[in-house]
């Protein structure tokens, strides 16, 4: 995860909080957003009321007007979202201020500078009304950037700061709840309101660390209900505003057109209410009063403001999970996916791997629909994606390793050819088998048990490897399989190719140059005054059942039929170096090589005589 | 050793002490109350008092200072009672003043007086205490809260700065501004003044009645 972060920081970042939004919009979706509290209000200075009143740019005579005229509705607190500046323009200053002192509860906004360097702070601001802070308790702030003109920020009920935290991608999904200036704690201007609205006093805050602050006594639900409300924040101090959803009149608080409230047109009653007048007009949008949020790509902010203070009133906010919880997700389902990797077979594992993966998306999504709680997905999906990859990989470099020790060990037993047709076509090694037609090969070597008895172990060992290895060399060349070595003895069968009937020639082939070899092995070991050297080979050609036969634990590519039998006899009944066959054999290749009659035979194990025949070695048979 | 360096932190503290003694300010002050019989008292400082009874506050400052009276309710609310400068250059005459006969309303609680006399004026006080006076609703409880810390503030000031003494109760009231014919300095009078307060270029004492 770590390395990811480090190799595409912006992405993984943008990721996540698309993901955030994402769950805003399934939560909307399912209907599950917090509901607005009635004790919140707007009153809004909208389109509507800039053209009626004639005034792009409303005058502060207006503006006062407005503040005694929603006074007169009784309201318990009147968050104001715009700013009076100090300006040439003096003119309205006074009625302004004396709506302000006639309010008595009107709480103005500031912006904190948190550049180095800021402005130190105006008397007017009155910060020696805030509770001291300890350095580093909250978020710090250099000082000040702009603020309302002095006689009106003196004659406010509290001031707020109206900073705001955009994300790297600029959508406002968390604002400050609290900052520290000069030594003092500062509000934003959503705490300082409700503050303001439930004659709160800000010394009861409790500043945990920068991931919760605790309202002691607060009265929530009234003077006579006070309890401790604990403040979930982000790890940097700051408050993940807890949205309501779009803005539409369904969701959101009682709104009043500012002008319409002005002309007396709308009558109000705003007791125990926190009233927030904002400017939300085109032009304000143009003014940059207004951000994109998750549930809204253009949101006037003074909405952002009241959201935040509706989490303060209903006690509804967005617990984001600590890192730690991200580090046990992690720990638990990935010794669960390794745990998976271990015991499953490929498809499970896989299954289970995507399954455990979409479960956890699935959890984060619920989670916060339910309850609030902001779950980190991709800190912990990505780890895992990238141990089931490993995992996957490492599985396939074993089965890999695997096939590479079942193809060696197979490649001693079956020809190259079959190998091919296996890799292929991996059905032929299905358990059970086919019945085919095929040629089975038995060859012994002529007096072992006496040579094993008087020969050393170490040459009794080399002759046998030397017969083995040139046996099996001529047992692949005519795409033979060698079904095991007995002892002394091999036992190997050729297949058809398809319709033609090929394997007896094959074989014939084959038990030709095995004789051939024991001929030269025999002339170099006499001529080192070692034992003499000969094999027995017997062919028989008919139906068998061919493939994966045996139980579970020992599975053989093997052969079985009479033949079988058949030829282990044919062997016998041979002389040193003959080449004994069988009548349907002789019947395949009696016109490709010299072939001799030797007459029925009564065979062990078989009822009746069987014809036999013999192919001399060394001799092909005339043409025709 | 240890009484040497004993001594020389004493030496220190007294050379430093010595200039600030030089600078002191000093006012006096005295509660007076009357019985029922007419007759004159001494309030003292913590007094329990009930609703309807008579006061006067007498206080006597060195002109060309600064001196305020402020007042606490039992209500938590906040008047400045007095606000005075003669205007002139200290020449060490003294003001007296008085703030005449008042009588405790029916709010019960802690009734609290702050007196103080500054070298300087405390505009900021007064700016607080003025617009306190005109604010309304919970801007005035704002005002009120800043008017606490102001207090705070300066007693913290007091204290950091070595200047902040205890309010004195004289052995005998003495009579401020004028002398009355008749009676002595030992009697309570409507001028008597039975507490005397210093400090570094600022002086200040609280005075609480409990009112029931």
């Amino acid at each position: 995860m770590l390395g990811l972060q480090f190799l595409f920081p912006g992405l993984m970042q943008d990721f996540e909080l698309k993901l955030i939004d994402n769950r805003f919009e399934v939560r909307q979706g399912l209907g599950l957003a917090p509901a607005f509290s009635s004790r919140i209000a707007h009153v809004n200075i909208d389109n509507y009321s800039k053209t009626e009143s004639g005034q792009p740019i409303w005058e502060k005579q207006t503006y006062a007007a407005l503040i005694e005229k929603i006074t007169s509705a009784r309201p318990e607190a009147i968050a104001c979202d715009i700013m009076f500046v100090d300006w040439v323009e003096k003119s309205g200053n006074e009625e302004l201020v004396q709506a302000t002192i006639n309010a008595g509860n009107l709480v103005s906004p500031f912006l904190l500078d948190t550049n180095p360097g800021g402005t130190k702070a105006p008397d007017a601001l009155g910060l020696d009304a805030n509770p001291r802070l300890n350095p580093g308790a909250a978020p710090a702030a250099s000082g000040i950037l702009v603020t309302p003109f002095d006689a009106l920020m003196e004659q406010s009920a509290g001031l707020g700061f109206a900073n705001m935290s955009p994300d790297p991608d600029g959508i406002i999904r968390r604002v400050p709840a609290v900052m520290e200036l000069e030594g003092t704690l500062v509000p934003s201007l959503f705490l300082q309101a409700v503050a303001t609205q439930l004659d709160y006093d800000l010394e009861e805050i409790e500043i945990i660390d920068q991931s919760r602050i605790v309202l002691r006594n607060f009265p929530a639900h009234g003077e006579d209900a006070l309890g401790d409300l604990e403040i979930p924040l982000d790890g940097r101090g700051n408050l993940l505003v807890n949205y309501a959803g779009p803005l539409e009149l369904a969701v959101y608080p009682e709104s009043y057109s500012a002008w319409n409230l002005l002309t007396a047109d709308t009558t109000a009653d705003f007791s125990g209410k926190l009233v927030f007048l904002a400017n939300t007009s085109s032009q304000a949008t143009e003014f940059g009063d207004a951000s994109p949020t998750p549930v809204a790509s253009i949101f006037p902010r003074a909405y952002i403001w009241a959201n935040a203070a509706n989490m303060l009133l209903t006690d509804k906010f967005i617990t984001p999970l600590p890192y730690v919880f991200a580090i046990a997700a992690v720990l638990v389902l990935g010794a669960l996916l390794v745990l998976s990797a271990w015991r499953l077979a490929a498809l499970w594992f896989s299954v289970t791997s995507m399954g455990m993966l979409l479960l956890y998306l699935g959890l984060s999504f619920s989670v916060f629909a339910i309850g609030g709680y902001l779950l980190p997905v991709l800190p912990v999906l990505v780890p895992l994606l990238v141990l089931y990859l490993f995992s996957s990989v490492y599985r396939y470099v074993q089965l890999e390793h695997y096939e590479g020790v079942l193809e060696g060990s197979l490649q001693s037993y079956l020809s190259p050819r079959l190998m091919d047709q296996i890799r292929v076509n991996p059905d032929i090694l299905k358990l059970g088998g086919a019945r085919k037609r095929i040629t089975v090969m038995f060859s012994d070597l002529v007096d072992f048990t006496a040579f094993s008895d008087r020969a050393d172990p170490e040459e009794v060992q080399d002759v046998l490897e030397t017969y083995f290895a040139n046996s099996a060399t001529a047992i692949f060349s005519q795409d033979g399989v060698v079904d095991k070595y007995m002892g002394d003895g091999i036992l190997a069968f050729f297949e058809n190719d398809g319709d033609q009937i090929t394997s007896a020639t094959r074989a014939v082939d084959c038990a030709l140059t095995m004789q051939a070899r024991a001929h030269e092995l025999n002339e170099l070991y006499r001529s080192q005054n070692r034992s003499s050297f000969a094999i027995r080979v017997g062919l028989t050609t008919g139906y068998a059942k061919v493939g994966n036969i045996g139980p579970a634990e020992k599975i053989d590519y093997t052969v079985i039929g009479s033949v079988v039998n058949l030829a282990s006899r044919l062997q016998g009944v041979g002389k040193p170096g003959d080449i004994v066959i069988d009548e349907d054999t002789c019947f395949f290749v009696k016109d490709r090589y010299l072939v001799t009659d030797l007459g029925p035979k009564d065979l062990k194990g078989f009822s009746n005589p069987i014809a036999v025949f013999s192919v001399t070695v060394g001799e092909q048979p005339t043409a025709g | 050793m240890k009484r040497l360096a004993i001594s020389i932190i004493a030496g220190f503290v007294m050379a430093l002490a010595g200039p600030a003694t030089a600078q002191q300010r000093t006012f006096h002050y005295g509660f007076i109350g009357q019985h029922d019989d007419q007759n004159l008292y001494v309030i003292e400082d913590g007094a329990s008092l009930a609703s309807g009874a008579k006061l006067k506050l007498n206080f006597e400052y060195p002109e060309g200072n600064w001196f305020y009276v402020c007042y606490l309710s039992s209500a938590d609310e906040y008047v400045l009672l007095y606000a005075s400068n003669t205007g002139l250059d200290a020449n060490e005459q003294i003001i007296f003043d008085t703030l005449g006969w008042l009588a405790l309303d029916d709010n019960v609680g802690t009734e609290t007086f702050t007196l103080i006399s500054s070298e300087t004026r405390l505009e900021k006080l007064e700016t607080l205490f003025n617009n306190y006076s005109n604010a309304s609703g919970k801007s005035r409880k704002r005002f009120a809260k800043r008017i606490t810390r102001a207090f705070g503030d300066l007693h913290k000031q007091l204290e950091q700065s070595g200047s902040l003494t205890m309010e004195q109760r004289l052995d005998t009231p003495i009579i401020g501004g004028v002398t009355f014919r008749g009676v002595t300095p030992e009697e309570v009078s409507q001028h008597s003044l039975s507490h005397k307060t210093s400090g570094d270029q600022i002086a200040k004492a609280v005075f609480t009645i409990q009112h029931h």
